[in-house]
């Protein structure tokens, strides 16, 4: 780190420079002395910035024991600006950090969190508005907790505009309605309830690997409150607010209320929170970074904390990195950083497609991409299925590994199978007992009163909504939701076999086309009925997937019975879309009286057998929840695709038609059902 | 001017010439400063307007001569003067200190004692309960022949953002400095031979520190 002013210079009169502190985002810190000997900090200002002076002005004569006091303000022969301060000697809050990776003790948490209110609350009753708190802005000096920087945040956005040279840190806490311009105490409210979640938890609740990416996650994410004890979800839920009129209003019922909750939870005070909610042995082993690509959350920097703390040498790291860098320095296994690479290019990949590519581009490239796919015959060439097929394959293995993980780290209370309904895979899958609103968590004493909501605080609702979270639809809800998304299917199912019709050469003639349009809404009205009518309700996988087969069955028979009524099998001059040339695996069982194709063409059987197994195979019901991640995900549309041919190839069925149906279905299966955005599910009183 | 009459003013009550180099400041750009002691003997004690006498001169309800830190080859021993205690134990005569020994003086302050790294006897002394010479210090170390400086957890001072370590030793009254980075001194590649003792600047890529001889943390 270099440093304009070195050791024994003297810049201003009266002072003389003894050491750099440190280089913040808009200027440079030095310890000096004055010519009497008092130790005082002098924050260099460059001019060049056009600083604004006024922020600092008006806090100058502001005398309260928990802010950093501001001298005075001198001009240096270079007509630099320097602010003269009180040197405060002590560790800063992001040293504190840096020594508790897993979560402070709640009796520190507690110590920062007084000194910090009593300051910020003495600002906001003199009508300022700190802006930019973060853990190296405050400081505890011989227990006292001193905030910095006040009156220093115009300065830091100037700057912030003119060099782009701050660092992500501050990013971490900055309100989402900091991005609309607006600053009312309740930024300063929301930097907090950040800063409460990281003492408790080690981690910052929205990380990412680029300024843009956080800001994106403080607009849009919900924070994952389930690292933190129960009593504690809803106060910082409350601080962490989106909306800066329904957030907690100011630090001192902020602190009222977080402290309400602590006594609430009887947990000794001399002991991290999280500690009980997350017994260290529960926690995943270290993963290297490729291991998620998505997994960034949670799983990763959890694991990269017990890294830390494993390890000298990543202890030796954590000084100096915050959890999201540590993920990459962190030393994976020999030979793991090739992969490593991989991985975080292929995330860097996906990241970009998820959040820089309007939506609308997505799905129209996607749109397009899947019509030359299917135009140019590569996707259901068969070399294409053998690929899918393997894939299909590993991204079983994989989700289920994936889901086993998410269990152990979730210490999911259930082997029934409840929380296995995941839909994204890495998503946290609230458990049953957590939503229903019960203080869970079979370590932990059940706390006198425990399941009845908190006076002065809202019940304790999920905030990481998955298909999973359990909700309470009224009969009426869910005919109106299933109506509404299968009115939606038949303009998306025409919409689909006109580009199939007319962007492939898979569909020939008219009555094709009217039969696979046919086949495709019938199906989708199905998977529809049957998922609205599962939704946010609780049931096995596998009993699902027997339904699904029978209703399979059912769209079947009717489809195979339509391509006979339209003449295209069994007639004189059948349709050659429905001819194949494939045996299967399955085959004709002529001795059981088994006829599944007849001289080359499907028999009703046939159709019956691979709508049948087409439904079985997927988990439909997830394509159409309205807590699935996203309301359209490719990936998924194209797995159904692969699960088409691969069906087609056991049953065996003609290939083209086969994949090309299972795709158009899941697309309008997923484009049609209502969705709920994810930053509106926690509005919702369904829970 | 009258800077310059509070600067000699301070001069005359509070600055102890340095007699030798066994006494001065380590100052580290982003780091911190440290009191480096180099002596076999050490007394600390409360700090005094005149006439200070302790080598650490604490801002704090001790007696001006409360304690003595002894090395003897390579180890450490505390020689109580007054009340003091170790490890929560009262202490009457002279006690071996081990590293991680919480040492007690008076009723009030508290420090923690260290060795930091295996390869040295050199000792530090933290303050845990607040109580701090003059001016704010980091630590206390007590040298012993060398005093590593680096990126590592237990090198005497850990600077976790500086590339490589940095090694000074003492030999024959005179301090050296040593290294693998290029290091400068005034703008002129150090030599291992130059001796640093009359105080001295040091440059390197992303570092620069300083060498301050002086007994009292002085100002000017």
């Amino acid at each position: 780190m270099k440093f304009t002013f070195g050791p024994e210079t003297r810049p201003l009169d009266g002072f003389t420079i003894k050491r750099a502190i440190h280089r913040g985002g808009f200027g440079e810190v030095y310890y000096a002395v004055t010519d009497a000997g008092k130790e005082v900090a002098l924050k260099l200002l460059h001019n060049n910035l056009e600083v604004e002076l006024r922020g600092v002005s008006q806090c100058l004569n502001l005398k309260h024991p928990n802010l950093v006091t501001i001298f005075d303000i001198r001009q240096d022969s270079e007509r630099d600006h320097w602010i003269v301060m009180e040197y405060v000697g002590g560790q800063s809050l992001h040293d504190a950090l840096q020594q508790h990776p897993q979560g402070m003790p709640l009796q520190q948490v507690l110590n920062w969190l007084t000194g910090m209110t009593s300051g910020l609350s003495f600002l906001h009753d003199r009508g300022l508005v700190h802006r930019d708190l973060k853990p190296a802005n405050i400081f505890s000096d011989g227990g006292v907790v001193k905030v910095g920087d006040v009156g220093l945040s115009k300065f830091i956005s100037e700057s912030r505009r003119s060099a782009q040279t701050q660092s992500v840190g501050t990013v971490y806490y900055m309100a989402p309605e900091v991005a609309r311009g607006r600053y009312g105490r309740e930024v300063d409210v929301y930097s907090l309830g950040i800063m409460l979640y990281e003492m408790m938890t080690g981690r910052v609740p929205f990380e990412g690997e680029s300024a843009g990416e956080i800001l994106m996650k403080h607009l849009t994410a919900e924070p994952d409150l389930q690292l933190l004890p129960t009593e504690l979800r809803a106060v910082i839920a409350a601080a962490l607010e989106k909306d800066p009129d329904r957030r907690i209003h100011d630090v001192e019922t902020l602190q009222q209320r977080f402290r309400e909750a602590i006594a609430a939870t009887s947990l000794p005070l001399q002991q991290p929170a999280v500690f009980h909610s997350l017994q260290p042995a529960e926690l995943p082993s270290p993963l290297p970074p490729a291991a998620g690509n998505k997994a960034r959350g949670p799983a990763a920097a959890l694991a990269v904390g017990t890294a830390a703390a494993g390890t000298a040498a990543a202890a030796a790291v954590s000084q100096s990195a915050r959890p999201a860098e540590l993920a990459e320095e962190v030393p994976g296994p020999a030979g793991d950083s090739l992969a490593a690479e991989s991985g975080r290019v292929f995330g860097a990949l996906i990241s970009f497609w998820n959040h820089d590519v309007p939506t609308p581009m997505r799905w129209m490239l996607t749109g397009a991409m899947l019509l030359v796919g299917l135009r140019s015959g590569l996707l259901t060439s068969p070399v294409a299925q053998g690929l899918g097929i393997g894939w299909l394959a590993w991204w079983m293995f994989g989700s289920e590994r994936r889901r086993e993980k998410s269990q152990e780290q979730r210490k999911s209370p259930s082997t029934t199978g409840q929380t296995g309904r995941d839909f994204e895979e890495t998503l946290i899958v609230p458990s049953q007992q957590e939503s229903v609103a019960g203080p869970a968590g079979p370590t932990r004493p059940q706390p006198v009163g425990a399941g009845k909501p908190q006076t002065g605080s809202p019940a304790w609702r999920p905030t990481v909504c998955t298909p999973a979270t359990l909700r309470n639809f009224t009969f009426t809800e869910r005919l109106q939701n299933a109506t509404t998304s299968m009115a939606l299917a038949m303009l998306t199912a025409l919409v689909v076999t006109a580009a199939v019709f007319f962007g492939t050469n898979i569909l020939r003639t008219p009555v094709e086309a009217v039969y696979f349009i046919t086949a495709t809404l019938l199906s989708s009205w199905v998977l529809i009925l049957m998922a609205k009518f599962w939704e946010g309700r609780r049931g096995e996988t596998l009993f699902r997937r027997f339904w699904l087969g029978l209703c399979g069955l059912g769209v079947g028979t009717v489809c195979g019975l339509m391509a006979e009524f339209l003449l295209l099998v069994n007639s004189p001059s059948p349709s050659a879309l429905f001819f194949t040339d494939n045996s299967g695996l399955l085959g004709n069982r002529e001795a059981a009286g088994l006829r599944i194709l007849d001289s080359g063409y499907p028999t009703v059987i046939g159709f019956a057998l691979f709508f049948s197994l087409l439904f079985m195979l997927r988990r439909w019901w997830l394509q159409s929840d309205n807590f699935r991640s996203a309301r359209f995900r490719i990936s998924t549309s194209i797995v159904a695709l692969i699960a088409g041919g691969l069906v087609a190839f056991l049953v065996p069925f003609p290939a083209s038609l086969g994949s090309t149906l299972a795709l158009a279905v899941s697309v309008v299966v997923q484009v049609s059902s209502v969705w709920t955005p994810p930053e509106q599910r926690l509005s919702r009183d369904q829970f | 001017m009258p800077g310059q009459s509070l600067r000699s003013f301070r001069r005359e009550i509070m600055t102890v010439p340095a007699a030798s180099s066994d006494s001065f400041f380590l100052w580290i750009d982003a780091i911190g400063v440290w009191q480096v002691l180099c002596q076999n003997e050490l007394l600390i004690g409360a700090a005094a307007a005149v006439d200070e006498v302790a080598d650490i001169a604490l801002l704090a309800p001790l007696s001006r001569r409360h304690a003595r830190f002894i090395r003897e080859e390579d180890a450490w021993f505390l020689l109580p003067l007054q009340a003091c205690s170790v490890g929560g134990r009262l202490v009457t005569g002279k006690t071996l200190l081990r590293n991680g020994s919480e040492l007690q003086l008076g009723d009030r302050v508290r420090l923690r004692f260290r060795i930091p790294s295996v390869l040295s006897a050199t000792a530090l002394l933290e303050f845990v309960s607040g109580h701090q010479p003059r001016l704010s210090l980091s630590g206390v170390l007590l040298m012993a022949d060398t005093l590593l400086l680096g990126p590592r957890q237990d090198y005497h001072v850990c600077c976790p953002t500086w590339p490589d370590s940095v090694v000074l030793f003492r030999r024959q009254q005179q301090l050296f400095c040593r290294s693998k980075m290029s290091l400068t001194l005034s703008d002129s590649p150090l030599s291992e031979q130059q001796d640093l003792s009359a105080g001295a600047i040091l440059c390197g890529p992303e570092l620069r520190f300083r060498l301050e001889p002086g007994r009292t943390n002085s100002a000017v």
